[in-house]
């Protein structure tokens, strides 16, 4: 499988689990406890590392602001480019996970 | 309670907090040029952690806000262009921190840099476009009899010499050396950014191990 490089491939763990979260609309908070939870409590995000990852996202591009339901809080959704580079992170993870599973034999 | 304080290292001014309010002081405001407003408490000991960041809009610095509130942490200092900005951790059950990856809190000095950084450019441009103009008169530094105007003053004696010369003297610092108060806030800036450097690569040291 040939998969096209990109300069923000491979994402990283927290980035990966923040654009799934965000498929569909959820503010900073939000996200956080989603992160904890999909990852079995195993990644855990503090605020300003949160508030860090939203900053640099939006900046990429790669996530939006959508709305602030309550005035106080934005609630935040990928943008086209951000599912897409997560559609293509997860093929580079299944191709990984299937190579794995056939013990490397390039079956 | 005020308090007037210069810090460059966020963990020493972290540990500072955290000291007064086992003393019975929480901090309960800072303002830009340095001063930390404290109040009476009960001497329960409080965790601070500061994070610097600035905002475009007050919607964001309020979704901010919002998202450290959610996480257990109550902002007890800093505006939207302050930069530094204070947080207590309200109870149990966040993890004592308010980064989870090393790396922000490097960012959290490089940040400060880049910030103080552009005002340092600033004064420094300042500084060569009054030079260049000839607002400055840089050789005559050394020089200072220059900035004597008043006629004659060289060829006078005695008390007569001394009155003129004491009398012109503030005149004549302000019209050669007015300059020199940009210089050592040119000086002050990089003294600032050094030190903010050398504490960047500390902590990259640290969180890359």
């Amino acid at each position: 499988m040939d998969i096209k490089r990109n300069k923000h491939l491979p994402l990283t763990e927290t980035t990966f689990y923040t654009l799934v979260a965000l498929q569909q609309p959820a503010h900073g908070y939000l996200i956080m406890q989603q992160v904890q939870d999909m990852s079995s409590g195993a990644v855990k995000m503090a605020a300003g590392t949160m508030y860090g990852m939203l900053d640099t996202l939006q900046r990429q591009g790669l996530i939006q602001q959508v709305g602030s339901p309550d005035g106080r809080r934005k609630t935040y959704q990928n943008t086209p480019l951000g599912n897409r580079l997560l559609m293509q992170d997860l093929q580079r993870l299944k191709h990984m996970i299937a190579a794995a599973e056939q013990g490397g034999s390039h079956a | 309670m005020h308090k007037y304080k210069l810090f460059l290292d966020f963990d020493k001014e972290e540990a500072w907090l955290r000291g007064l309010s086992t003393q019975g002081w929480a901090l309960v405001g800072k303002n830009g040029s340095g001063s930390y407003r404290f109040a009476r408490t009960d001497g329960k000991e409080y965790l601070y952690r500061i994070d610097y960041r600035t905002f475009k809009s007050q919607s964001d610095y309020q979704d901010y806000l919002a998202l450290f509130d959610d996480a257990g942490w109550r902002h007890v200092g800093g505006t939207k262009h302050s930069g530094e900005q204070y947080f207590v951790e309200l109870g149990e059950g966040a993890d004592h921190d308010i980064f989870s990856d090393g790396g922000d809190r490097t960012a959290r000095y490089r940040k400060r840099i880049r910030l103080l950084g552009a005002v340092f450019l600033a004064y420094l441009a300042l500084l060569f476009s009054l030079i260049a103009s000839g607002s400055i008169d840089v050789a005559s530094f050394f020089n200072p009899a220059t900035f004597y105007y008043t006629p004659g003053l060289w060829e006078r004696v005695g008390a007569s010499f001394w009155f003129g010369f004491l009398f012109e003297t503030p005149f004549a610092i302000m019209r050669g050396y007015w300059w020199v108060i940009i210089a050592a806030i040119l000086a002050a800036y990089a003294f600032y950014l050094i030190a903010n450097w050398r504490l960047a690569m500390r902590e990259r040291k640290t969180a890359g191990s």
